[in-house]
């Protein structure tokens, strides 16, 4: 199989994907009793009167045929057409970009992952080539509590520790509120507030990925060391940094790139409750709000969105592993 | 490593047996004490110095049964008779009889005295409800005055009540009573003007001697009835973690949510294992189309995000245990079944396998007597990873609100921290966490010792 036949195969998994998650989404939502559905939908108001009403009859009424409902809410998904939020009427789409929902959860999603994939794989080949030291069962010890330690957890301790005890940071937001009344200042000042803001999300989102690559990198390390080549480079008198970040990390690092693209979903699942603990307006935070306020175009929208963004992940990831594997480049 | 896992699932299987038995009561609704109180520890420390705990001054306030009467002590006049008559405030019925059978007006008083050990005043001082009085024989030219007050010997006197009454057959009845020295009560019934305590009145500021009761003026042939005559006092400390913002025990809370996470844990992991281990088999043994579909279909689904899939399938189906624990279970199998898959593959290609299908062993028979044994190890170690999976997401979904809400969890717990926004309260905070860190650790522990063990790509190369 060549690379272009892997792309290929990547590209038809990845559309089949799609649809199997546009018709999983319409399948949930149909659990919900129509008429009954759209009632609690709109609370009391006037169902001649109300768009919501007509929006939700749309895709959830039972009086329309199912195929033709199907059609509809098959069309709006690929058009990125959600409608409007039942909470505020304004569109779901709007409130995503503009409002700046968007931006804020990929801010926080980046910064977490790039900083958890650094520090989580430079200590896991340090401590791999140090098995059983101190050093080695610190580390281990500290990435395993890490990993159990659940992340609203670690989210609320930290607000008690450095927001509400010390004062360090903010206990939750994204910007002050006072700047959407009195404008927003130069872009200096924004980065260093915005960064305060930042800290305490980042900081837990962080933690909550370190240790599986932290642990992930140590094991795959460890195997790698054990090969024949790298006793050669040793007694070639190559210098122990060269040998593992050169040779053995660049083997080690094909199952790394497998499992960051698998803990995209759960780095969301992450992101989604560092959001509600924090009052981080992102997507992950308006998922959760929308389920209180029975707003159903929102959380289809979000599982939607989120889960096309898992699904992204997974094929940029398998591109970069088609391009790594020389068995799939070469053969 | 493992041994510290195994002691400390032990004791969590013990705490979730034990929780209904030491604490039999509703944990998420029985108040025990002071909202938001401290631990009782907490007042060995500088910080707990100004603590309080729960008192009782008064055993029997309602007068369920005579022997109430002997709490107090009575200004004895002659003219006055003092009884205990069955006729009540409350259900079961009883109350304090005084009567008076003199015309001329007459005072007397009803008291006890009692000692304030703390150093700082109690979150609650009056339970609701406090204070009745209805009376028999009185009427505007005969009019009763009763006053309720808490005197500090050597200090200030507060009248908590005061009514003058003039009809008789109704039971009056406070409006606005102080209940408490707290300002944020004090705040929220805007105490000046609609009480006789000013604004910076604090009862009980300090340890001292205290004489609590009413006194009661009679201006001719009447009798009064009274009832609710109370005092105890809910504590700013209690028990071992304290209490929450509706003064429910944390530590029964806490120990009670032992079983929710054992169970959901358990269950959810074993349901999951059941699934991932039927499909490995089928897609590892049966080959071919049955193979293929089974992995393509569970790579899809391990690429979905799990929690957002989660959050909207309880929000659709309902928050209830048996909801969480199936939604949990449908989506851990797919990482084992994977294992199974690849494990079955590897074996059916050895030659004992060839040998049991050369003697005439069918597929049933190859399954349970030969493969089965070989994999079932890959099904300990796969448990002790699964579960603290299956019980951080029982928390999760419980934080978020949605969990079940009747039943008390650590995820609840801090559900109610983010509701009542009591960051600050660390007591209430600290312990779920560290709770689920360590019943996961447990088996974290024990999944990677067993790792070392029959895992033989990590051990060290000779």
């Amino acid at each position: 199989m060549t690379l272009r036949g892997y792309i290929a195969r990547r590209i038809i998994f990845t559309i089949v994907l799609v649809l199997f998650v546009i018709v999983l989404n319409w399948l949930i939502f149909e659990v919900m009793p129509g008429e009954q559905g759209a009632l609690l939908a709109v609370q009391g108001q006037a169902k001649h009167t109300s768009a919501q009403y007509d929006f939700y009859a749309a895709q959830f009424g039972k009086n329309k045929p199912p195929l033709d409902r199907f059609v509809e809410y098959f069309t709006s998904m690929l058009t990125f057409n959600f409608g409007k939020s039942f909470q505020n009427q304004q569109p779901v789409v709007a409130q995503m970009i503009s409002g700046g929902k968007l931006v804020n959860t990929l801010v926080l999603l980046g910064s977490s992952a790039v900083l958890s994939i650094v520090i989580g794989i430079f200590l896991g080949v340090v401590v791999s080539y140090k098995r059983k030291s101190t050093l080695d069962n610190f580390w281990v010890t500290t990435a395993l509590t890490t990993f159990s330690l659940p992340t609203f957890w670690m989210g609320l301790s930290f607000i008690f520790i450095f927001s509400l005890s010390l004062g360090w940071f903010p206990p939750g937001g994204v910007v002050p509120s006072v700047w959407y009344e009195n404008g927003f200042p130069n872009i200096f000042q924004q980065i260093i507030t915005r960064a305060q803001y930042l800290f305490l999300p980042v900081l837990t989102l962080t933690l909550f990925q370190y240790g599986g690559y932290l642990l992930l990198t140590r094991a795959t390390m460890i195997e790698t060391l054990g090969e024949d080549y790298i006793v050669t480079a040793r007694a070639k008198g190559l210098k122990t940094r060269t040998i593992l970040f050169h040779h053995a990390f660049k083997n080690a690092s094909l199952p790394i790139v497998t499992a960051s693209a698998l803990a995209f979903g759960a780095l969301l699942g992450g992101a989604i409750i560092t959001e509600t603990v924090f009052n981080y307006p992102g997507l992950g935070r308006w998922l959760f709000d929308s389920i209180g306020y029975r707003d159903f175009p929102v959380m289809q929208a979000m599982f939607y969105i989120l889960a096309l963004g898992t699904i992204i992940a997974n094929f940029a990831a398998d591109l970069v592993y088609g391009v790594i594997d020389p068995r799939i480049k070469y053969q | 490593m493992a041994a510290i896992g195994l002691v400390i699932l032990s004791i969590s299987v013990v705490i979730a047996i034990l929780a209904p038995v030491v604490f039999p009561f509703d944990p998420l609704t029985t108040q025990v004490g002071g909202s938001e109180a401290l631990p009782e520890w907490v007042m060995n420390f500088p910080d707990g110095y100004y603590l309080s705990k729960n008192m009782v001054v008064i055993n029997d306030p309602s007068f369920n049964h005579p022997a109430a009467l002997q709490e107090f002590t009575y200004t004895q006049v002659p003219s006055v008779s003092y009884s205990w008559s069955s006729h009540g405030y409350n259900i079961p019925q009883g109350s304090l009889q005084i009567s008076s059978y003199s015309s001329s007006p007459v005072d007397v008083r009803v008291t006890k005295a009692f000692h304030y050990p703390f150093h700082g005043p109690p979150k609650k001082f009056l339970i609701e409800p406090s204070f009745a009085v209805i009376g028999t024989g009185v009427s505007p030219s005969q009019p009763v005055l009763v006053r309720f007050f808490i005197d500090r010997v050597g200090g200030a006197n507060y009248t908590l009540w005061t009514t003058n009454m003039t009809s008789s057959g109704t039971w009056h009845l406070p409006l606005n009573l102080l209940v408490s020295d707290q300002p944020d009560f004090k705040a929220s019934i805007g105490i000046v003007g609609r009480t006789t305590l000013g604004a910076n009145a604090v009862i009980f500021p300090t340890d001292g001697d205290y004489v609590y009761g009413f006194e009661a003026t009679f201006h001719g042939q009447s009798t009064i009835n009274v009832d609710n005559l109370g005092l105890a006092f809910l504590g700013t400390a209690y028990g071992v973690l304290g209490t929450d913002a509706l003064g429910a025990d944390l530590l029964a809370q806490n120990m009670w949510g032992t079983r929710i996470s054992l169970l959901v844990g358990l269950v959810a992991s074993f349901l999951g294992i059941g699934i991932g281990l039927i499909v490995g088999l089928i897609a590892g043994y049966k080959s071919g189309l049955a193979d293929e579909t089974l992995m393509r279909f569970t790579d899809m689904i391990l690429v979905i995000p799990v929690l957002p899939l989660l959050i909207v399938l309880i929000a659709v189906l309902g928050a209830s245990i048996y909801n969480l624990i199936l939604v949990i279970g449908l989506l851990s199998w797919m990482g084992f079944a994977r294992v199974i898959r690849s494990q079955v593959l590897s074996l059916k290609e050895r030659s004992f396998i060839e040998a049991a299908k050369a003697s005439g062993a069918g597929t049933g028979r190859i399954l349970t007597r030969h493969i089965f044994p070989n994999i079932v190890s890959l099904t300990y170690v796969n448990l002790a990873l699964t579960v603290p999976a299956a019980i951080l997401t029982e928390a999760a979904l419980s934080f978020l609100g949605l969990g079940d809400p009747t039943t008390p969890s650590w995820g609840h717990i801090l559900n109610d921290v983010e509701l009542y926004q009591a960051a600050g309260s660390w007591w209430w905070v600290l312990p779920p966490g560290i709770a689920i860190a360590l019943l996961s650790l447990s088996f974290v522990l024990m999944g990677y010792a067993l790792d070392e063990i029959f895992n033989p790509r990590l051990r060290r190369r000779r």
